[in-house]
Parts: structure tokens; C-alpha cells; sequence
């Protein structure tokens, strides 16, 4: 039985050594935790609000997606974004639904340097809007 | 410290090794019964915190659009949801199984079923686009005491006819009480050398210079903040200093790829623990996210001789009822 256990979790990891494109799974994982490209610069899709006067406020994964983990939250938006534009309105219609406040939702994919976001320059390289309605509050 | 009825085994001359020249002899080399039943009550009461914690988060799973649902594991074969009475009932139901595990009652039926809730649990957690990898130890540990019947046989709580509730004394020491233990911290170091394989077949040896590790650094906490999350001023900070991150990255593999020096004991093992403990924290503090239970350091309880924790507590607890005498 031991054995059988010591196989299950290495397995993984000699099938990962054998192919880079094993599969993750749970609780047995290959556990590709930053192993990213590490790209400077990157594009990430994510959901605003952009409020009457204009200003651009963060929401929350709780908000954007019903869930308490910005993973989530991230791939949620961004299926939804690489899905089309209607996928993209019925995300930003549920939202919508889910802010209490009067604002324009806008379902967006923005460049950053991370580097330089870190440095304190917040403003995106490049923000270009997928969908958009109006939240009542 | 000894107190009469220890749990405590006699330490054997050296096992330094021994792991490596007879694996299957040292796997089934005899233990004392509070080892493994220490680990019940460390990882069924980790299991319960967690359940209770996240017990709104499980709930809400019933909440979620259909077309987020992305299984894994043991959820893999469903093409839907979970029913929304199913997911209440299990969520419900993990912290008061987790409880009677804890307890010891009802092992051979509350040990399965508390694994079994758990990993259907962290599975669902897993099931919506983005598999975790915070909570795999911790189900793997639980799976493997719920194989362990002996788990049980020491540090239950039973209540007598006189109402009052007692700790039974332990049998003797044997086999089936040590290899559940050591498979727990066989199962430890395999999880890590995964890791650090991964980052060298994926990432490739370049990952050593530290270059990606700031970039995902750097992407972690800008990933949080547009998604209006919290993230880490400190590793946001720390981005600017490129040359700290090639040594922290080294350091990282040498954790990961080094984790068998841990089936070694002694301080070898009490070494790396401390190193892995604090890659952890080097990981809460640069990018904001939380390996809870490596860093309560019951993940790693299972590479130590637990009798002795229970030797202490038992040592306390006498000398405060020797006080008040």
C-alpha cells in the first residue's frame, strides 16, 4: 500500500520528466507553481468599474467572479475575454448584478510592465475595452 | 522529559541512511502508537480549522455559474456542478467529521469519511479554472490515516460512566503505528522534489538566475491588485532590487531538490524543515500568498518523533495538577 501511495504522488513528476505537457491535477499535482514564462511585460484581462466622474476602481474576486481567489477570478475573465464578446457581455452582465453601486462595468485587457507597475508607474501600457454596461447600484 | 507511561521509544543507535539501504525494513520498523496517533490529532485538527475557515467559501460553491465548473481529480468525471445540497452537506459535514477524527472516535468510519469529505472539498476549491496546490499535503496526510487503522489506538477521548472523559493508556509499540509516519514524510519530500523538478523541465536551469522569479514576482502582486486583491508591498518593493532575486531563486531549488536530505533525521532533517519553513514565509511575504499548513509546520510533523511532543504535553499537564495538589 505504501508503495502504491509513493507511486501516485511521485508519478507526476517522472511523467512530467518524460512530457512538459502532463497534465496538473489535484491532490496528485506536478505543482508548476512559478514556473511561468516570466515575461516582463504582460497582458492581463480583468473587469473595472469606471465610475460618473470618471474614475477607474478596482473590484474584487468576490465581485467579478463570486469567488474569494483572484486566480479564479483572473481565469474567469480571461476564458471570458478569449471566449468572444458575447461571452464577455454575460460576464460583465453578472458584474453588473453584483455591484451596488452607479457605474459603467467594463470588462477590459490591459498591457503592464510589471517591473515599472512595481516601481509606482500604475498606469497600463495599453487598456482596450471587450464589453461594457451600466451597473444601477 | 519522561513521565511515567511515556510514549516515548527507545531511540534506536542510528538510523542515518537507513532509509536509502533498506527502505521497506525502515518504512516498517516499530513505532509508538502516540506517534501516530500525534499526527491524527495535528492533521485531523488542521483538517477541522480549515473546514471551519473556509466553510463559507465551501457554501458558496453552490453559488457558481455552471460554466466556470472546470473539474479535477476525483470530480474529474462529473460534466457539472455538484448538486448544491451535496456541496452544503459535505461542507457541512468536514469539520464535525473532522472533529471525531481528532477525537479518535469512530476512527475506521470517521478517518475515511473525513478524507473523503476533505478531498472532495479542496477538489472543489480546485474546480473553477485554477487547481491550488496549498492544500495537497494536507489530503494526502489525511488519506494515508485513514489507511492507518492504528491511528486510533492511543490519544482517544472516551468518556466513562461517571461522565468524566479519559485518554486510554497506549499499546505497545509496532510496526503499523510506524510506517503511516514515515509514508507521511516519504510523501512530504516527494511533493517537494516535484516541485523543483517542475521548475527545471518547465522553466529550464535559466530560472536559477533569478530573472523569471522577479518578473512572476512582479506579475503576482499586479495580477492582485487588478483584480483588486491584496498583495505584497514588500516583494512589490523588493522588484526593484534585481540582484536579490538570482540567490533566493537558488535557495528555492536547493529547498526543493534538496528535500530527501530530510529522510536523513537528525539535524539534517531539522535543517532542511527550517529552510523549507522559510521559503514558505519568503512566499507570504513577496507575493501575499498563504502554504498555511507548511508554515504551521504540520506539514512537516511527520519527519519528526511526535511521541516525544506528547511526552511534553503529558509532562505539563502532570506538573500542573502536581501544583495545584
Amino acid at each position: 500500500m505504501s508503495a502504491v501511495v509513493v507511486a501516485a504522488v511521485a508519478a507526476p513528476g517522472v511523467r512530467m520528466l518524460l512530457s512538459t505537457g502532463a497534465p496538473d491535477g489535484f491532490p496528485l499535482s506536478t505543482y508548476p507553481m512559478f514556473t511561468g514564462s516570466g515575461d516582463r511585460v504582460v497582458e492581463m484581462p480583468t473587469v473595472v468599474a469606471v465610475l460618473p466622474d470618471g474614475e477607474v476602481e478596482r473590484l474584487s474576486p468576490e465581485t467579478i467572479a463570486g469567488t474569494d481567489q483572484v486566480v479564479q477570478a483572473g481565469v474567469t475573465v480571461r476564458r471570458a475575454v478569449a471566449a468572444g464578446p458575447p461571452a464577455a457581455r454575460r460576464l460583465c452582465g453578472r458584474v453588473a448584478d453584483r455591484l451596488d453601486a452607479t457605474a459603467t462595468v467594463a470588462v477590459v485587457v490591459e498591457r503592464h510592465d510589471v517591473v515599472a507597475w512595481a516601481a509606482g508607474d500604475r498606469a497600463p501600457l495599453e487598456r482596450r475595452t471587450v464589453a461594457e454596461c451600466e451597473a444601477g447600484g | 522529559m519522561t513521565v511515567p507511561g511515556s510514549a516515548t521509544a527507545p531511540r534506536p543507535a542510528t538510523n542515518r541512511g537507513a532509509a536509502a539501504r533498506d527502505p521497506v525494513a525502515w518504512l516498517l520498523a516499530p513505532a509508538p502508537a502516540a506517534r501516530l496517533a500525534a499526527l491524527r490529532i495535528l492533521v485531523g485538527g488542521y483538517a477541522t480549522v480549515w473546514a471551519i475557515v473556509r466553510l463559507p467559501a465551501h457554501l458558496a460553491h453552490a453559488d457558481q455559474v455552471a460554466d466556470r465548473w472546470d473539474p479535477v481529480g476525483v470530480l474529474a468525471p462529473l460534466s457539472s456542478p455538484p448538486p448544491d445540497a451535496g456541496v452544503v452537506a459535505v461542507a457541512v459535514a468536514a469539520p464535525l467529521l473532522g472533529l471525531l477524527l481528532v477525537a479518535g472516535r469512530g476512527f475506521r468510519l470517521t478517518g475515511p469519511l473525513c478524507a473523503a469529505a476533505v478531498l472532495v472539498l479542496a477538489s472543489l476549491d480546485s474546480s473553477w479554472g485554477q487547481v491550488f496546490h496549498t492544500e495537497n499535503l494536507m489530503v494526502l496526510h489525511l488519506v494515508i490515516l485513514a489507511l492507518a487503522p492504528g491511528a486510533a489506538d492511543a490519544l482517544v477521548l472516551r468518556r466513562r460512566a461517571s461522565g468524566a472523559v479519559q485518554a486510554e493508556p497506549a499499546p505497545a509499540p509496532g510496526p503499523r503505528y510506524g510506517w503511516p509516519v514515515r509514508l507521511a514524510g516519504v510523501v512530504v519530500v516527494l511533493t517537494y522534489l516535484v516541485t523543483g523538478i517542475a521548475k527545471l523541465r518547465l522553466a529550464g536551469a535559466g530560472w536559477a538566475d533569478g530573472e523569471a522569479l522577479r518578473n512572476l514576482v512582479a506579475f503576482d502582486n499586479v495580477r492582485k491588485a487588478l483584480l483588486g486583491d491584496a498583495y505584497s508591498p514588500v516583494g512589490t518593493g523588493l522588484v526593484e532590487h534585481a540582484w536579490v532575486f538570482a540567490p533566493l531563486a537558488v535557495l528555492t531549488l536547493a529547498v526543493e531538490l534538496g528535500a530527501w536530505v530530510a529522510l536523513l533525521g537528525g539535524r539534517w532533517r531539522t535543517a532542511w524543515v527550517a529552510a523549507a519553513w522559510l521559503f514558505h514565509l519568503g512566499v507570504l511575504v513577496l507575493m501575499a500568498i498563504v502554504f498555511a499548513y507548511p508554515l504551521t509546520g504540520i506539514a512537516f510533523a511527520p519527519l519528526f518523533r511526535l511521541e516525544v511532543l506528547v511526552d511534553r504535553v503529558r509532562g505539563l499537564g502532570a506538573a500542573r495538577g502536581g501544583r495545584r495538589g
